[in-house]
């Protein structure tokens, strides 16, 4: 063989040797993928025992995403999930400071959460496992309609125009259904404790929130 | 509610997002590169947007894995075999909503497995359950046997597996599977792969088939190999053997080479100095769409690495960013060829 290459397609572990690396757009979104998607069950965790409106949590959510999005753009935290709650647990005060709660310091302390989220390896390491199960899970918790298109469209690789036509409704129709299955399918992957997508699961350091 | 405007302009995001990427999803080769400035300048405009859009993105990726639902009925058998509640029975495309042909087929399939146990059941070994289990292109599955031990099918492999008693015994069928066996000295297990067999007490190997060869890799205890009627080699931890006709091959690797090789265990392809066409046919083992090359030079280029077996796009676009080859994404097949000279 005249030449080698070697191409390692992902970093498994945030070491401490990448830190202060700037990270170019793509890799940012790479690692936001691999390895803070995978937290949202422990995000979501995190914000319901600390926050008592429940309607406000998916954006909350979302806001700790920009947040940590941002943050990272100079460099990858040691620990993706220390650096996900300690983001989480800012906002909470943000928030109730804004709104004038008193009972700021109520907030769950981050170690208080580590029971909870060395629950979750085994978890993960079973959803690396079983990724078609999990999505099969994921599926069966989405509203009939919306269920319908996407495994018209994920299954049978059926196009716009079949979707309607087999489901019976118009093309604009399908569009909305599958607009509503891709959001209603990422809570129910993500949300759940199955967050892990089989690249990521058996690769995850054990959860430590340990500063 | 404290932040009602908040709230909206977030959700408003997130339906945006998912527009965009189903309008792209659903537009495929008709994707124009206009609308893509459009949504890149719409994913530039804020982070909250970006970090919408890549969830959202991640989550439809990852379910192109259901495609796997598509295979043959033998997916649903493997389920069915073991009252799985989350056997794709329980969702999925209905048996009767199936085109008219692959129902047919799982029928005959499924007579064919009944009037063969039964010959199994009412010749040989009365009270013998014999249970089949397979797995589609992309598909890993674990699976307990009544003696503790566990197998795990790797991308499309069948088998059947047999415990009673008094014995233990497995067909492998086609493809690749990891054994992990309970130590039992009074039944030894015995797997039949055509001509070969390999009888253990209680270790940890993979073996792989492909036709009349069968591959063996060994983690940890003894495993015996026979091919056809020739001597039995004996296999210990970290050999791997090669059995084909009635020859067995034995070679001694390193661990790594060893763990490397049942990478796919978590779902990964490991390289070592290989070329680029070993690399595509792995790949092409677990993905409907196939790595084709357009010239032999490309085909030629040793590459090394750790990569994910289910995402051969990644692969590919890998193969155009990091060494320059021009990379055809469609809908069946990538092709991958040596840059055009400039």
């Amino acid at each position: 063989m005249p030449r080698c290459f070697v191409l390692m397609m992902r970093t498994p572990a945030c070491g401490e040797e990448m830190q202060d690396v700037l990270m170019t757009s793509k890799e940012l979104r790479a690692w936001f993928v691999d390895q803070v998607l995978p937290l949202e069950s422990v995000l979501e965790r995190y914000l319901r025992r600390n926050w008592r409106h429940a309607d406000e949590i998916a954006d909350l959510r979302q806001e700790v995403y920009a947040r940590v999005f941002d943050a990272c753009a100079a460099g990858r935290p040691d620990s993706a999930q220390a650096f996900v709650l300690a983001t989480a647990r800012n906002l909470l005060i943000d928030r109730a400071r804004r709104d004038q709660i008193v009972d700021i310091e109520t907030f769950a302390d981050m170690d208080e959460l580590a029971p909870t989220i060395d629950e979750l390896s085994p978890e993960r390491h079973l959803a690396a496992r079983s990724e078609l199960r999990l999505l099969q899970r994921a599926m069966s918790l989405l509203p009939e309609r919306c269920r319908e298109a996407v495994e018209l469209r994920k299954i049978e690789g059926l196009s716009q125009r079949e979707v309607a036509a087999r489901m019976g409704i118009s093309e604009t129709t399908v569009d909305k259904h599958l607009s509503k299955g891709v959001r209603a399918l990422a809570v129910a992957l993500l949300a759940t404790g199955s967050g892990a997508a089989p690249s990521a699961g058996p690769h995850l350091r054990k959860a430590r929130t340990t500063q | 509610m404290n932040s009602d405007s908040k709230h909206t302009e977030l959700a408003q995001i997130e339906a945006r997002a998912a527009d965009w990427l189903i309008e792209r999803d659903l537009a495929g080769s008709d994707w124009t590169p206009a609308q893509q400035q459009a949504l890149d300048t719409w994913l530039d405009a804020s982070t909250a947007h970006l970090v919408a859009w890549l969830r959202l993105e991640h989550t439809w990726k990852r379910a192109d894995r259901l495609q796997a639902l598509q295979a043959p009925a033998q997916v649903d058998r493997a389920g069915a075999a073991r009252g799985d509640p989350a056997a794709p029975a329980t969702f999925g495309v209905p048996w009767w909503k199936k085109p008219q042909r692959r129902l047919l087929g799982s029928a005959l399939a499924g007579l064919g497995v009944a009037v063969l146990g039964f010959i199994v059941l009412g010749t040989f070994n009365p009270g013998v359950d014999t249970q089949s289990y397979a797995t589609a292109r992309g598909q890993l599955e674990a699976v307990a046997l009544a003696d503790g031990s566990r197998l795990t099918l790797n991308t499309a492999t069948r088998l059947r597996a047999s415990v009673s008693t008094r014995q233990r015994e497995v067909w492998l069928e086609q493809g690749e599977a990891f054994f992990d066996i309970a130590h039992d000295a009074s039944r030894p297990f015995v797997i039949h792969a055509g001509l070969q067999q390999v009888t253990v007490l209680g270790t940890k190997f993979s073996l792989q088939r492909d036709g009349d060869r069968l591959r063996v890799t060994v983690l940890e205890g003894r495993v015996q190999v026979q091919a056809g009627h020739s001597r039995p080699a004996v296999l210990v931890r970290d050999d791997t053997a090669m059995a084909e006709a009635s020859n067995v091959l034995v070679s001694r690797k390193s661990r790594q080479q060893i763990t490397a090789a049942v990478g796919w265990l978590q779902g990964k392809l490991v390289f070592d100095q290989v070329s680029l066409s070993e690399a595509a046919s792995q790949f092409n083992r677990y993905n409907r769409k196939q790595l084709v090359f357009d010239d032999a030079g490309a085909a030629r280029i040793g590459i090394g690495g750790v990569f994910d077996a289910n995402n051969v796009e990644a692969f590919a676009r890998l193969l155009r960013d990091s060494l320059g080859l021009t990379v055809q994404i469609g809908a069946e097949e990538i092709h991958i060829a040596s840059p055009a000279p400039s």
